[in-house]
């Protein structure tokens, strides 16, 4: 029994280390004081400076939640929504629990000319599974999935050495399964659509899209700034998207920022 | 007490059906357009607006045997709406061909006569197509195409039409797709589809349902509305629409047609003539609809105003601004509403004229059925203001085939100036009152902190927790090791286990596994005594690890082991005939070491222990 417990206290160890480990990638330079220098110039009403500020704490090759919050909010205030929408999407894949986060994009997506495509309809296995852990981040539910993964293998490996053990821990594996399986279909979720899919957001005020990747083509449909597309591919200065509802179309590279 | 509510309910519903109940109507219908000599035919005299008219006495009808069946009520409520209705049911069975007139009859009714219409039955020799009980086809046949096959076509079938078949480039035009079902009995109605290429479509309004005649017929109706525009010009076909349904089909054990007399054949429906041998089975079907062409005219060039943006519709423009007195920097919020009918797909926020002296924001947009309104938040940046801009909104209107354009204001506004206050100081630096705090619309920070609308919360003020940018946990390589090691380690564990366990309980297989684990040991000792030149010891030795490996080999007694105990076993066990020879030869040299040792020199035992090696590989590798 006193094996299982040390098997049980290395693996958590282990699980807990990596994800320390994980968080303390840290980085050079000051992007603090970048920050806050930004911050100073958005309370002077200075957005375009805010923004500047904030991007050479991005270029310093760091990210934050709020930093991008802040950059999102400075492009509101200089009219850009297009531009406020894609830095509150990349805010919300780092914090997705940030409930001014999640007012500001709604605040910013009902201002848009076109709101009724901004809802993609999303598969409903994929949306119910995200539930569960939607108020995590994708390395948050990794995580997650680490943790509750070494758990389950030192329960296994206690089970295999001690049969005791094993009648004992019964009550508390099969929960922890079932949490595990749940995780990692989130996690899959969550990796299709971030990793795999690539999202974007139209940043001109008018995009038109085009049946071919030729300035001379007929337009087939026009995007409004802020709405949101899958970006399929992109080549020579265009990008090939789909429209959330499924319209595919040729549209300039710059009118379309991924997230 | 509950049964006192559930009286007054009961009290209730019969008051409420005979309050809303419809005028009376009579109709006759007939639920098959053709028999054959000797077929019957089922009459429906139906009383719509009532369930309390006795059976009409419908006479002799020449050349017509008539027979009554019985009533049958029915209650529908429809979106509140309650009908009921009462259908007496008559057999007729036609003796001669020809074509038969049902009607008009005459009832006489609460002092009231009504009229029925006239219900025609067509009499021929020949039996028509599926209406015989020799087509009836089994189960899997019908399935095919169970439409043709039960020869339904005229009476479940589906329409697609278009209110208007040409129309302007992004014009609404209303369409409409109707399911048509004759006394059948259809489930899992599903919504239908259609080819709408060229044009979007809006989502279905609630089905309606209701019940219309066509062709003599009385069918269940049930509707679906939606909308289409297109957005380039030229000739379109919509539909075929499509739609997915169960057909419920009566069967019976014994040989009668699916379809025959569908009296008996409702569901719950047939309570006189109903048997045991009864099931209902039902059969996919998917209706199709024909398709529609239609013709999409571009707008008119002639005539088009400058600030046209595309709106088509029949429109009205409602325009209001407020506050109409305010300070230098307060905002003056602009609500024009466009409602009517058409496309709001395409209106877009009226044009405002002469914005000078107002900085602009950006409107804000809501969209509802029959409307659409627009925030448009101005603020003005002088004091010299007196009014709001006029707001321009221009349409073509596709009914009178014009552009027309509605202008609003501008509405009288008045504007103070704002007394000069003490400049603030912040964080050190001295800053203009105007620049103090963002245009906050009349909240201040902390008040916009719990109510978001009209702007966006404030900035955070850290910056939280920093990593590299797109740093994913996963792409870390100690992220797979923290999953394979485990694994790995677990797989060890129940292999080593597994083991033990087997060790545990397969004695067979313990003593095999001890003999390879001991023969190990004794090699060792062998290589000792060859390297001391000991050869009297190095046979007793050998002796000793071939008897010991054989008999955990071969599990039996290492004791009794010799060449000729050993040997049928060996064989038994397909074991070469060579290395039997080799495993005798060694016997035979341990056995003649007892005694005589003149003959044997170190490449002797060398040999012996090389031939001893190979019998062991042979059996490891042989997994005997």
């Amino acid at each position: 029994m006193t094996a299982v417990k040390k098997l049980i206290s290395v693996a958590l160890f282990a699980a807990f280390s990596f994800s320390g480990a994980a968080i303390a990638v840290e980085v050079s330079g000051d992007p603090g004081a970048l920050f806050y220098k930004g911050n100073s110039f958005y309370e002077k009403r200075e957005y375009d400076k805010a923004i500047e500020e904030y991007g050479k704490v991005l270029e310093s090759g760091v990210e934050s939640g709020p930093l991008y919050y802040n950059m999102a909010n400075a492009y509101f205030k200089t009219g850009k929504t297009g531009y406020a929408i894609l830095f509150y999407k990349r805010a919300l894949r780092l914090n997705p629990a940030d409930s001014d986060l999640k007012s500001n994009l709604s605040y910013a997506q009902s201002l848009t000319e076109d709101s009724s495509l901004q809802a993609a309809s999303q598969n409903r296995f994929a949306w119910l599974v995200k539930i569960p852990f939607k108020e995590f981040t994708i390395n948050g539910v990794a995580r997650i999935l680490i943790v509750l993964y070494l758990i389950i293998v030192t329960l296994i490996i206690g089970g295999i050495i001690n049969p005791t053990f094993k009648r004992r821990a019964t009550f508390i594996f099969y929960p922890l399964l079932i949490l595990f399986m749940l995780a990692l279909a989130g996690f899959s979720v969550r990796y299709y659509d971030e990793e795999v899919l690539t999202r974007g957001i139209v940043v001109a005020k008018d995009a038109e899209c085009k049946y071919e990747p030729i300035d001379k083509s007929t337009t087939y449909f026009t995007l409004k700034e802020g709405q949101e597309v899958l970006v399929l591919k992109t080549r020579n200065g265009w990008r090939r998207i789909k429209r959330l509802d499924g319209k595919l179309a040729w549209v300039k590279a710059d009118a379309v920022e991924e997230i | 007490m509950k049964i006192t509510i559930c009286v007054l309910i009961t009290i209730l519903c019969v008051f409420a059906i005979y309050a809303f109940a419809d005028e009376i109507k009579f109709e006759a219908s007939i639920d098959k357009k053709a028999v054959a000599i000797g077929e019957t035919a089922q009459l429906g005299l139906t009383f719509y607006g009532t369930q309390n008219v006795p059976a009409p006495d419908i006479g002799n009808i020449d050349g017509c045997d008539v027979r009554y069946l019985g009533p049958s009520t029915m209650m529908t409520v429809i979106n509140g709406a309650v009908s009921t209705s009462i259908t007496h049911m008559y057999k007729v069975q036609p003796l001669r061909m020809g074509k038969f007139q049902f009607g008009p009859f005459e009832f006489k009714y609460d002092g009231n006569t009504y009229k029925s219409n006239i219900a025609f039955l067509t009499v021929s020799e020949e039996k028509p197509k599926g209406s015989s009980k020799e087509e009836k086809k089994d189960s899997s046949a019908v399935q095919e195409d169970i439409i043709d096959s039960l020869d339904l076509k005229d009476r479940l079938f589906l329409t697609l039409k278009p209110d208007k078949i040409s129309a302007y480039v992004n014009e609404i035009i209303p369409v409409t797709i109707k399911f048509y079902g004759n006394n059948l009995n259809i489930s899992d109605i599903q919504l239908p589809t259609f080819n709408q290429e060229g044009f979007s479509k809006a989502q279905f309004e609630e089905p309606k349902q209701y019940r219309e005649r066509r062709g003599g017929l009385l069918f269940d109706v049930l509707e679906f509305r939606t909308t289409i525009f297109g957005t380039r010009a030229g000739d379109y076909k919509i539909g075929p629409a499509k739609l997915k349904c169960n057909l419920v089909v009566r069967k019976r054990t014994r040989n009668v047609s699916p379809l025959d007399d569908d009296f008996m054949s409702q569901p719950g429906g047939g309570p006189y003539f109903d048997d045991f041998f009864t099931r209902y089975e039902r059969y996919p079907v998917e209706l199709k609809s024909d398709e529609v062409q239609i013709t999409l005219m571009p707008l008119p060039t002639e005539g088009r105003p400058a600030d046209f943006s595309g709106a088509i519709g029949d429109y009205q423009f409602i325009f209001q601004a407020g506050p109409k007195k305010v300070k230098v920097g307060d905002p003056v919020t602009l609500k024009m509403e466009i409602n009517g009918t058409g496309n709001f797909n395409t209106v877009i926020i009226p044009k405002l004229d002469n914005t000078e002296g107002f900085r602009i924001y950006e409107p804000q947009a809501k969209t509802e059925p029959n409307r659409k309104t627009f925030k448009q938040v101005l603020i003005p940046e002088s004091d010299k203001i007196y009014q709001t801009p006029k707001a321009v909104f221009t349409y073509f209107d596709p009914n009178k085939k014009e552009y027309k354009s509605i202008a609003q204001g501008p509405m009288p506004l008045e504007v103070e100036k704002v007394a000069e206050t003490p400049a603030q100081v912040i964080g050190g630096q001295q800053i203009k009152p105007s620049e103090a705090a963002p245009i906050n619309f009349g909240l201040n920070l902390e008040e916009k902190k719990e109510e978001p609308q009209g702007d966006i919360l404030y900035i955070k003020e850290a910056l939280g927790r920093v990593h590299t940018k797109d740093y994913r946990i996963y792409n870390n390589i100690l992220f797979l090791l923290i999953f394979i090691i485990p694994l790995a380690l677990l797989v060890s564990v129940y292999i080593i286990y597994a083991r033990k366990d087997r060790m545990i309980r397969d004695t067979r297989y313990a003593h095999r596994a001890q003999a390879f684990k001991n023969m190990r040991k004794e090699f060792f000792e062998l290589k000792h005594r060859l390297k001391s030149n000991d050869a009297k010891g190095f046979y007793e030795v050998l002796f000793q690890t071939m008897q010991n490996y054989l008999g955990g080999k071969l599990y039996v007694p290492v004791a009794g082991i010799t060449f000729d105990a050993v040997e049928p076993m060996l064989k038994s066990k397909d074991v070469d005939t060579e290395i039997i020879n080799k495993i005798g030869a060694i016997f035979e040299v341990c056995d003649r070491a007892k005694f005589a040792l003149s003959n044997i020199d170190e490449f002797k035992m060398k040999d012996d222990m090389k031939e001893l090696e190979e019998i062991i590989r042979y059996f490891e590798r042989k997994k005997l």
